[in-house]
């Protein structure tokens, strides 16, 4: 079992039988007393999305996952192949596991992968990457419009829309959870 | 962050400050450290601590808090001189999570204005926004949903449009977990045992707050007063289609949305002596039971906000609308060195 408010992103919960996986969680705190989780979570059997809301007080039933480590190799046209980085076994992750995940691998990376009933079920991305801008058009200069912004393609092949300063070549961090642009990484 | 991030933030800020200027409302700047606190079950806080200097004892130590909202000290301030005013300052809250939209101190904008009822502080809030949007983006290129005016829907409307039932004609807990169970948020048995405010609060939280439109801001008006807080109280009688007539208690209080985030709380302020300590005793109760961090409870309270001039009090958590502002979906994007990065 575990409690509503220790449910986080990659938690696997068992609900009549049926494995779900968060892939969203926040709090929320409406009024007095109760606070609650109110998670997206995917059926792992079916790949439905399912939102639900939890009282972070109550307890509910969870599945037993494990998480490795493992660096990611290549796509070999089917699977995304990591290497487990203590045992150096192959990890096989199917492409609908990564879905829109895909473009924040980075060959080398390490990544914690999630393992349930021997399947790999989730990649946790961090957070926060940084990337390089690998096409980017140049904007016309005197396009001063405040908060304008413009789409580009980092090395993973990842399109994220930045401010018309940003050039080709520059590093920038992006934001893993919203696809947002954050910042310029100077040096 | 970016230099550009940093001078947009700056450009919020200095606009905030001369739309109150230009009306009047005094600015303050009160302290972030307090002895006391209002006691708020809904909310934790952080505590530190004072050291006299050259004693060593236990006396020498004087516990202290980090304020969740300046509203203690803005109440004394207009109990005091009856003056209309706004501040912007650091609020601090402990146990929440620190993610997309929360990060445990944040940038607070409150305003009260006296004389005024809270209907009055939503046409100065929709005013405010205009002259955000068209002071920061003088050529049109806003972001969309910001606009006013807000959309006004009151909490019983909102329930009756989103969820398909008025919450004032089930007044009874067993009412809300039979909808509760038709819109499939558990099996009617379980939240048979919950309490009504448990309730509306689980079909707020997962019904009508994603329902909202994100068009334009909405402010969702007239809580239940089952729902305890400070703001005034009124009585309505409705008719239930089964011929009763059921008494509607709400508050004058509105919360703000937009683009799905909960932006600000406004009330008209109670001033009643008598109400105000019942709320405190209760709340100060459940504090030093549940609390993770019990704090001393403000003393004579209930006599401060009876000194009070008619007034509406208004709490915008300004992070979250530069947010908004900048077009971002993440306070990361917009705080300088976010607590994510850092813990």
């Amino acid at each position: 079992m575990i409690r509503g408010g220790d449910i986080a992103k990659g938690t696997v919960l068992l609900v009549k039988g049926t494995p779900y996986l968060i892939v969203e969680r926040e709090f929320v705190n409406p009024g007095k007393g109760s606070a609650f989780a109110r998670v997206k979570m995917k059926n792992l059997r079916d790949g439905s999305v399912l939102t639900q809301t939890i009282k972070t007080q109550d307890n509910v039933e969870d599945a037993t996952v494990d998480t490795r480590k493992a660096q990611y190799q290549y796509h070999d046209g089917e699977n995304y192949v990591f290497m487990d980085t203590e045992s150096f076994e192959q990890i096989m992750v199917t492409e609908d596991v990564l879905s829109d995940k895909k473009n924040y691998l980075r060959e080398g990376d390490e990544y914690d992968i999630v393992i349930w009933e021997e399947e790999s079920i989730d990649v946790k991305i961090p957070t926060k990457m940084i990337f390089v801008v690998a096409e980017s058009e140049n904007y016309v200069r005197g396009d001063t419009v405040s908060g304008a912004t413009k789409p580009v393609v980092t090395e993973t092949g990842l399109v994220v829309r930045v401010p018309l300063f940003i050039k080709q070549g520059e590093r920038i961090m992006v934001n893993t959870e919203t696809n947002e642009y954050q910042e310029r990484v100077n040096s | 962050m970016d230099l550009e991030m940093l001078a947009f933030r700056a450009s919020c800020l200095q606009t905030v400050r001369s739309f109150f200027i230009e009306r009047g409302y005094l600015e303050t700047d009160t302290p972030a450290l307090s002895p006391h606190l209002i006691p708020e079950t809904c909310l934790e806080v952080f505590q530190t601590e004072y050291r006299k200097p050259w004693q060593d004892t236990a006396e020498g130590v004087v516990p202290l808090y980090l304020v969740p909202s300046p509203e203690l000290y803005l109440k004394q301030i207009i109990a005091d001189h009856g003056v209309s005013l706004f501040q912007i300052s650091r609020c601090y809250r402990n146990a929440e999570s620190v993610g997309r939209i929360h990060s445990p101190e944040f940038t607070m904008l409150e305003y009260y204005t006296v004389h005024a009822d809270y209907t009055a502080s939503l046409d100065l809030t929709e005013e405010l926004f205009s002259f955000l949007l068209d002071t920061l983006f003088p050529n049109g290129h806003e972001p969309a949903g910001l606009r006013p005016p807000f959309i006004r829907i009151t909490m019983d409307d909102a329930f009756r449009t989103f969820a398909g039932f008025p919450l004032s004609e089930n007044p009874e807990p067993a009412d809300l977990a039979r909808h509760a169970a038709i819109l499939g948020l558990g099996d009617e048995e379980t939240l048979a045992a919950w309490s009504w405010d448990d309730l509306y609060e689980l079909l707020l939280v997962h019904t009508i707050e994603p329902a909202l439109p994100r068009d334009r801001p909405v402010a969702l008006i007239d809580y239940p007063a089952a729902v305890p807080c400070l703001a005034a109280e009124n009585t309505e009688t409705v008719k239930h289609p089964d011929g009763r007539r059921l008494r509607w208690n709400t508050r004058e209080r509105w919360e703000l949305y937009a683009g799905g985030v909960e932006l600000a709380n406004c009330y008209t302020e109670l001033r009643d002596a008598e109400r105000i300590r019942r709320y405190m005793e209760t709340e100060n109760r459940e504090k030093q039971k549940h609390a993770r961090v019990p704090h001393p409870a403000i003393p004579d309270f209930d006599q401060i906000c009876a000194r009070l001039p008619p007034c509406s009090g208004s709490a915008l958590g300004l992070d979250r609308l530069i947010m908004l502002l900048a077009g971002r979906s993440s306070l990361d994007s917009i705080l300088p060195f976010p607590l994510t990065d850092r813990i």
